[in-house]
Formats: structure tokens, sequence, C-alpha cells
């Protein structure tokens, strides 16, 4: 067939593809279809399905069905997982897979890039994969009929995959590098990818049915040939299947895997949704596609056998049976439908892997490296991501030319499969696992990809003599149990499962346990809370729980030389609308900045925007009633804080005990000093004059008269101490609760031998006595000693002059009142609880002044405690005071 | 005959104290307190004064600064009679312008001998 021929039809079909998207766009209810979705999800189904998938099957039956097993299998998970990460991303405006780790791990930068090269690495050799397929589809066409033998070296420039590898990039820079923020949707791309997967299931198809049922005659009619032939190469028999069970659960554990992580995947499935609904439809969509496209390989494998024996690469059996036979026109379907499976995976792998390479990379260089803000920074981004469109293509085709034409299509694209699945533990565990932190999945990754690295990718190339080295036989250090193919003295697996096995198994365990041990960031926290429970924080439209303010005019400087003045100033009134606002303040609160950020991550990433506003955006120190409305939220970080708080206050409330029980106790201290220092003076004084008077009858002669008086002192002063010391001893006793006699008694008649008691000390003081009387039940004596203390107080701190005492006699039901009021120097107010502590003296008694024990009123409280009944002071400075007995009856 | 004043705010300590040195032969002037001790000097011009430290209206502190404003050529000697009798007290009633300090209880004695000490 003529190479003119052939080239004009590939391309054709491309620029067709082109315009059918530009018409796409405009149709914005078929690109946001659910069918346009699901279809976009089966760019799964490469180059390497179309025709690996025959070859594989010729080499070893069932096995390529392990790579559609995993993902239908798991298409139940699919509504769950994939709903929920949709969710998050639509909400954070995650752009890419690594975005999406990076930003649950607390926007850990370090993350992103690590998460971002592994996507290279295992992109790059399966992007050379399928220009690969497309050259030796491109090479059936051209030469047909070809041996086994033939050499798929051709020169650069005449390769023609080079030039489909540039017709995508071209494809991808016009469809998919549009906007800035890949969730604003490029629905031209989604189209396209819909687009080429309807063609590619429809042209091998018709490839299949035309080998099945018109070269051949029917299912029945190739079976019935293979077994008659003697060809016993593949086995088909399922019992075999059993002995490399390990191997088909390997494989269809890391194609689920893929399903969901390849980089295209994601950004089909996650970034280039319209609708969460969709998820529903193309969790049995998607297994049907993968039904259909897989279900007649078998046969268009046997079929190859029994035509070609060795003679052709099984891989290209499709388009060589259809030659042989002069289905021509069929082959040239059929082979378009190759370059549409090819493509299709190249376009999407080229736009996801540009914008991680721009955001995760790229740009955080950039911004480290000047120091200011990149002028126009969104525009740039779209530069630098048609940029890594070219670089990512042109490596891709280095691999291609100088490595992948030595291996099947199958196992290269496992191998990469293997790698993906890395990134597993980290994407599943940030969904369910509140503990997974940024350390922990980092070490797991690395684990995990070294030892892929090391039982995959690196033995190959000695394998295949890229690189010299005795490790496969030796294992490294010359440890045998460290050889890539029998790692920890594994015997019984493939290299594939092997590598599975333990990979995944160290990255597990790594990313637990060392999420388990290290110390995890606040904002993590945060982040996690996000990823684990999205919907709350939907319905509120908060993306964050910190509290974060930054300087108004800072922010709008930064934000508008990034976007531009015009596009800044559409923005803020976006945002006044959303939120009904009128003015800003001079401090953006986290509501704008979140907003802000959000709009930022979704064209930046998270990972260069935090760089970008972390200079001016600043946590807000954290308010106790913001931190009580956060642990109202439960979350796992704030019960943290709040704990800390908790243990904050319960030291400060213990140091202010101390501090209370050290100032009680100081007090205590001189009140009791002073009280000893009272009860010294006190009894002195008396002391004092009867011992002088003692001597003064020893030694003088003294008229009787006078002798009479000097007794009457002596007896009086005694019966002072005898007083003081009977109260002193009294405090004791009411500790130990006195006995209580009770007796019926005149109230009215108990004061009055109370003031007939104290009238010596009365002077001219004016004295209203109750004009009514009650009878009480009570202890009289006790009572009497409290109307002693009371009254003398009265007396004490009254002028004699023009000093006034009040007894007023009431009942109610509940008991009977005594009020003492006098007209005295009264105390402060801020005194009046103190007065019945013991050893209290008021401050404003002249030092000069008698002083009581301080006792007095202590005692009296306590005893009508005793009584059922209680003693209460209203005084206020210069205004007297009114002392309230009640008992209650 | 030498004329001594008595101020104490305590009625029998005052009494208790007269007697004492009436009996040794002073003449006995009294006061109950620290204002009405000063009006009392200023009248009779006492020669020693027993003086009590806590009263009511001026202390005995306050009343012995008072009497030696009052008492320009010297003349006057000032015993404090107290209850308080720790260390510190006695330094203050010495700067107050005490000649000597007598801890109550005191004995008869003590106070006649200190008075004779003092003349």
């Amino acid at each position: 067939m003529s190479q003119l021929y052939i080239i004009l039809i590939g391309f054709g079909y491309l620029l067709l593809l082109l315009l059918f998207a530009f018409l796409f766009r405009k149709y914005k209810t078929i690109s946001n279809s659910k069918y346009a979705y699901a279809l976009s999800l089966c760019v799964y189904c490469t180059g390497w399905t179309f025709y690996g998938s025959i070859g594989k099957a010729a080499e070893s039956g069932f096995g390529y069905l392990g790579v559609y097993l995993g993902p239908t299998l798991a298409a139940p998970l699919m509504f769950i997982v994939l709903s929920k990460t949709i969710k998050i991303s639509k909400f954070l405006r995650i752009s890419s897979l690594a975005d999406f780790i990076s930003s649950r791990y607390g926007k850990d930068a370090v993350l992103g890039k690590i998460v971002t090269l592994l996507c290279v690495m295992v992109a790059i050799p399966y992007i050379s994969i399928q220009l690969k397929a497309l050259n030796i589809s491109y090479l059936v066409l051209r030469d047909y009929p070809i041996s086994n033998n033939i050499s798929y070296h051709t020169g650069i420039f005449n390769d023609p995959a080079l030039y489909f590898g540039i017709c995508c990039a071209l494809i991808s820079s016009i469809l998919g590098i549009v906007k800035a923020a890949p969730t604003d949707g490029h629905r031209g791309v989604v189209s396209v990818i819909a687009l080429e997967s309807i063609f590619k299931l429809l042209s091998f198809l018709i490839g299949a049915l035309t080998i099945i049922f018109i070269i051949n005659n029917g299912l029945t009619d190739i079976f019935h040939k293979f077994e008659t032939s003697g060809l016993g190469k593949p086995n088909f028999d399922l019992t075999l299947l059993k002995a490399s069970g390990n191997q088909w659960f390997f494989i269809a554990l890391i194609s689920a895997c893929a399903f969901y992580l390849l980089p295209r995947q994601f950004h089909m499935s996650v970034v280039e949704n319209s609708d969460v609904k969709h998820v529903r439809f193309a969790s049995w969509m998607v297994p049907l596609y993968f039904f259909l496209i897989s279900i007649f390989v078998i046969p268009i494998a046997l079929s190859g056998i029994l035509k070609f024996g060795n003679a052709v690469l099984p891989d290209s059996f499709l388009l060589n049976i259809l030659l042989l036979e002069g289905f021509n026109l069929i082959a040239i379907i059929v082979f378009t439908g190759g370059v549409a499976a090819c493509t299709g995976m190249i376009i999407s792998s080229l736009i996801s892997l540009s914008i991680m390479l721009s955001n995760q990379i790229v740009l955080p260089l950039l911004l480290k490296m000047k120091s200011t803000v990149v002028k126009e920074l969104e525009v740039q981004v779209l530069q630098y991501r048609r940029l890594m469109i070219f670089v990512v293509l042109l490596l891709s085709f280095l691999f291609y030319k100088f490595y992948a034409v030595n291996y099947s299509l199958v196992s290269i694209g496992l191998i990469s499969f293997v790698g993906i699945s890395q990134l597993m533990p980290a994407f599943l565990l940030g969904l369910y696992w509140k503990h997974a932190n940024s350390t922990g999945v980092k070490s797991g990754l690395i684990v995990g990809i070294v030892i892929w690295a090391y039982t995959l990718p690196v033995s190959n190339l000695i394998e295949m003599g890229v690189l010299t080295s005795s490790l496969l036989e030796d294992g490294l250090f010359g440890l045998s149990f460290l050889k890539p193919h029998e790692l920890f003295g594994i015997q019984s697996m493939d290299p594939i499962s092997l590598s599975t096995f333990t990979s995944l198994t160290a990255n597990i365990l790594t990313t637990c346990i060392i999420s388990l041990v290290s110390s995890t960031k606040p904002l993590e926290f945060s982040q996690a809370d996000i990823f684990l429970q999205p919907d709350k924080y939907i319905d509120q439209n908060q993306s964050s729980l910190m509290q974060i303010e930054a300087d108004f005019k800072k922010l709008l400087n930064i934000l508008s030389s990034i976007l531009g003045e015009d596009k800044l100033k559409k923005l803020l009134e976006k945002y006044k609308m959303k939120y009904g606002i009128k003015t800003f303040d001079d401090y953006a609160d986290t509501q704008l900045i979140n907003y802000m950020q959000n709009y930022l991550s979704g064209s930046l990433g998270s990972a260069a925007t935090n760089v970008l506003l972390d200079n001016i955006v600043k946590l807000k120190p954290v308010q106790p009633d913001q931190l009580y409305k956060i642990v109202g939220q439960t979350n796992e970080l704030f019960q943290y804080a709040q704990a800390l708080e908790q243990k904050r206050d319960e030291l400060k409330l213990m140091s202010e005990q101390l501090s209370d029980a050290n100032n009680k106790l100081l007090y205590l201290d001189n009140l009791k000093n002073e009280f000893i220092s009272n009860i010294t003076h006190e009894l002195r004084t008396p002391v004092t004059s009867i011992r002088s008077l003692a001597e003064s009858l020893d030694e003088f002669e003294i008229a009787p008269e006078e002798q009479a008086k000097i007794l009457s002192i002596i007896k009086s002063e005694s019966e002072r101490m005898a007083n003081l010391i009977n109260q002193v001893l009294d405090l004791r006793k009411l500790e130990l609760v006195d006995s209580i006699q009770m007796e019926t008694f005149s109230v009215r008649k108990l004061i009055i031998s109370v003031i007939e008691s104290q009238k010596s000390l009365l002077g001219n003081r004016g004295l209203l006595l109750p004009d009514r009387d009650i009878y009480l039940n009570s202890d009289s004596s006790k009572l009497h000693q409290v109307l002693i203390n009371i009254i003398s107080n009265a007396i004490k701190f009254t002028d004699s002059e023009t000093g006034k005492i009040e007894i007023y006699l009431s009942k109610i039901k509940e008991g009977v009142f005594i009020e003492i009021k006098d007209n005295g120097q009264g105390i402060p107010v801020d005194e009046v609880p103190l007065v019945f502590d013991r050893f209290f003296q008021a401050s404003n008694i002249s030092k000069t002044h008698h002083k009581g024990t301080g006792l007095g009123l202590s005692i009296s409280r306590d005893i009508l405690q005793l009584l059922n009944g209680s003693l209460t002071l209203e005084s206020e400075i210069s205004r007297g005071s009114t002392f309230t007995i009640f008992i209650n009856t | 005959m030498k004329k001594i004043l008595v101020v104490d705010d305590e009625e029998n300590i005052v009494f208790a104290l007269r007697l004492l040195l009436e009996k040794s032969g002073y003449e006995v002037l009294t006061a109950s307190d620290g204002l009405m001790a000063l009006e009392v000097y200023q009248k009779f011009k006492p020669d020693v004064v027993l003086l009590d430290i806590m009263m009511p209206k001026l202390d005995g502190f306050e009343t012995a600064k008072e009497f030696r404003k009052l008492d320009v050529d010297s003349q006057l000697r000032i015993i404090f009679l107290s209850a308080k009798g720790a260390t510190l007290d006695k330094m203050v009633a010495y700067e107050k312008g005490g000649d000597d300090y007598i801890v109550k209880p005191s004995n008869n004695t003590e106070i006649l001998e200190k008075i004779e000490d003092l003349l």
C-alpha cells in the first residue's frame, strides 16, 4: 500500500477529529453528557488493547483478560471512590493527580513533585509503546506481506510515529490548554476522547467480525480448525490458570489501580468530569465496553496462529489477516481505529502530564528563582504547559526509539501499571484514613518506588543489556535474597507479581507505620478533614478550618500581577455577588482568601498557590469562641487543640487556685498574728490592774471603803479575763458541735437582759427597743451570747454622745427576725462578706481604737447556724450597720 | 512633790496606778486619752508621764511626739506602759521620744524604780 495513501488517511482522520472537536464545543449537551464521560474513561483501552491483547492471547491464552478484569471488578467501588474524589476535586479545584495527593497531605510541594516524577516515569514508556504501535501498524500496512524479522528500526524522520506524535501534541495544546484551570472544562478534550473511543471500538469490532464471520465461518469454525491443526502453542485450558492464579490476582489489582491513577485516567475521570452523577452510568458502561473490546481477542489470535504461525508479530495479527485475505478497506478502517486508540492515549496523557509538570515542578521553581511575582502568571502557565507537552512527547519518542522497540506492548504496559499502583496507598488512605500524613506517604512512596524500580525497570535494563551487572544472578551487594526476581527469597512468583506484592506491601506498611509515629502539621489535619468528609465543607462552602487573614492591598497586588487587573476586577465582582458583600476591609478574611486560593489553585495548583500567597497570608490566632465553633464541627485537629487548650486552662486554673490558696494562707496568717496580739493585749490589760492593785493591797495601808472598791475592780477584771478565755474556748467547742438546750422564752426579755448587762458601756447613746414581744423555742443562752456580741459591737462602734441603736423584732411564717441597727461608722461594702471570718478586723477601725478579739461575729454566725438560723449584715461606710438575725421556727 | 501624769483608756488601770503612786508620795494627774493628756500637761506641767500606747483619739506614740514639741526645756520624762511587749515596739517607743518602757502586766516595784531613776 502506498506510503502517501496511508499517511493521508491517518492524518486525515486526525484532522477530522479536530474538526469534530470544534463542532462539539458548541454543543455542550453532547460533550457534557454521561455518554461522553463514560466513553472518555475508555481511553484506558489503548493501542496496547487494540494490538497487544491479541499478541498476549497468542502467547498465553486468557492472560490478557486480567487487565480488564481488574477495573471491571472494581467498578462497584468506582461509584464510591470516584464520586468522593470528584466532589473533593471540584470543591478544591484540583488540577491533577499530583495536585490531589499533595493537597490532601497539607499541600506538600515535595510530595507533589514525587508524584509528578513517578507519573512521568510511568507515562513515558507507556506513551512510547503507543508510538511503537503506530509505527508497527503503519509498517504492516505499507510493507505487507512482511516477515517476522522485519526491522522496526526506521530512521527518526522516516518514522510516522514522530509525526503522529507531533499531531497529538498539537491537538493537545489546541484543545487541552485553553484555560489555565483544567477544571473550568475542556469539553473539546472529552468529546475528542469519546469519539476516539467509539471509533476504536467500532473499527475493532468490524475487523474482528470480518475475520470471524467472513474470513472464517464463525467462532466454532475457528475453534474447530485450531483443534484439528495440532498447533498447541497457546494453552486455553482453564485449569492451567489456577497455577498462575497469583499473577491473575496481581494483574487485576494493578489494573484496577491504573484505571484510577494513571495520569490520563485521573484527568478524564476527575478533572474533566462535568457532573458527579455521570459516575453511576460509567460504572456499568465502562465494563461493558471492556467486554466488547476483549471478547473477540481469542478467536482473532487463534485465527492468526492458524494463518501465520510464527511468521508475523502476533501484535499485528489483526491487520495481517485482513490484508492476507484482501480486505484492504477493512484493514484501513482497523488501522485508523488503531490510530484512534493510540492518539487518544497520547493526547490525554500529554495534557495531564503537562499540567502536573507545569504546576508541580516548573511553577514552584520559577517562583523560587524570581522573588517577585511573575507578571500575568496565568497566561504564562499556558505557555509552560504547551512547552511541557512537547518535552514529554520528545522524551517518549526517544524512549521508544532506543528502548521500547525491543519489547512487546504488554510487558512495558504492565511495568507502568505496577509503578502507578504505588500511588494507591497514598490515594486511598488519604480518602479514608485520617492518620495518614505527608511524612508517612512520602516514605511509603519512596520505598515502593525503589522496590518497583529495582525489581522491574532496572532489572529489565540489565536483561536487555543496557546495563551490565551481575545483579540478576547475585543480588544487590551479593546478597541472594536481594535478587530482583527472587526478592526476599520469594521464588514462586513471576516478576510482575513479585514486584507488585513486595513493593505494595512495603509501601503500605511504611506509610502506615511512619504516619503513626511521625508528627502531623495542622494544615495536614485540616486538609485531611476535607478529604475525609468533603460533604461537610461543600455544604458550608468553607474550604478551611484555619482562620487566616491577609493585608487586603498586598493580596490584591499579588493577584493583579498574576491575573491581570481586568480579570481581578471581574473576580472580585463575582465574589461580591456570591457572598453579598459590598465593600472590603483592610484585612482580607478567611472567606476571601479561600476563594482566591481556590481560584488560583485551579490554574496553578495548590503547591504553587501556597508559595505565592505564603508571604502575606497569616494564621489568625484562634479565638476561644471560634475554637468552640470549630470543635463543634467534630474535627480531630481541634479536638487536639482543645485538649491542649484545656491543659493550658487547667494549669492556669491550678496556678490561680494555688495563688488563691497562698493568699488565703497569708491572710489567715495575718489574722492569726493579729488575733494573738489582740488576745495578748486583752489578757494583759486586766492582769495589769489586778496585779498592781493586789500588790498595793499588800504593801500599803488602805482605808476599808477603798479596799472594797479595789476588790470590786479585781473581781470585774477577773470576769473580763474569764470571758475572753471562754470566748476563745467557744471556738473549739463550736467546732465539736455543742449540745443545744431548747426552751421557749420571750425574745424581748432576752434583749432587755442583754442591754442591762451592757448598761455601763451605753453612755448617752440613744436606744430603741422593740415594742412587741415574740416567744421563741430555741437555746436562749446561746442567743444571749450572740446578742451580747452584736450589741456590744454596736456600742463600740458608735459615738457615746450621738450614737443610736435600734432593735426591731418581726415574725414571718418561717421564723423570727431580730434586727440590730446602729448609726456608727459602718464598714466598707467590700469587707462585708469578710466580717464573719475569724479574727477579722475592719480596715477603717483606727489603729488606736479598741479592737475586739475578732471572734465575736464569727462565733455568732456559727451559733446561729447551730440554731438553724442565720446572721447577715448590711453596712456602708459612715452609714452604720444593720445586723439581721434570723431563726427558723 | 513631783507630779506624775497617768494616761490610759482603761479606767481600772488608771485607778490602780493612781493608788500606787499616791501611796508612794507623788501627786497624780490622770487622762483617758492622748488629747486629754496634752491638755493636762499644759495646765499642770507634770514631771513624768506614764503613757499607754493603744488608746483612742491619739495613740501613745503620737502623744509622745506632741509632748516633745511642747516640752521645750526637756524637763518631761516619758515612760511607756504597754501591753505590747515586742522588741520592735520598744525600739519604736524610744524613737518616738520615750525615756523608758514598761511591759504590762508590770509590778509595782518596777514602776516605782523606773520613775525614781528618771527623777
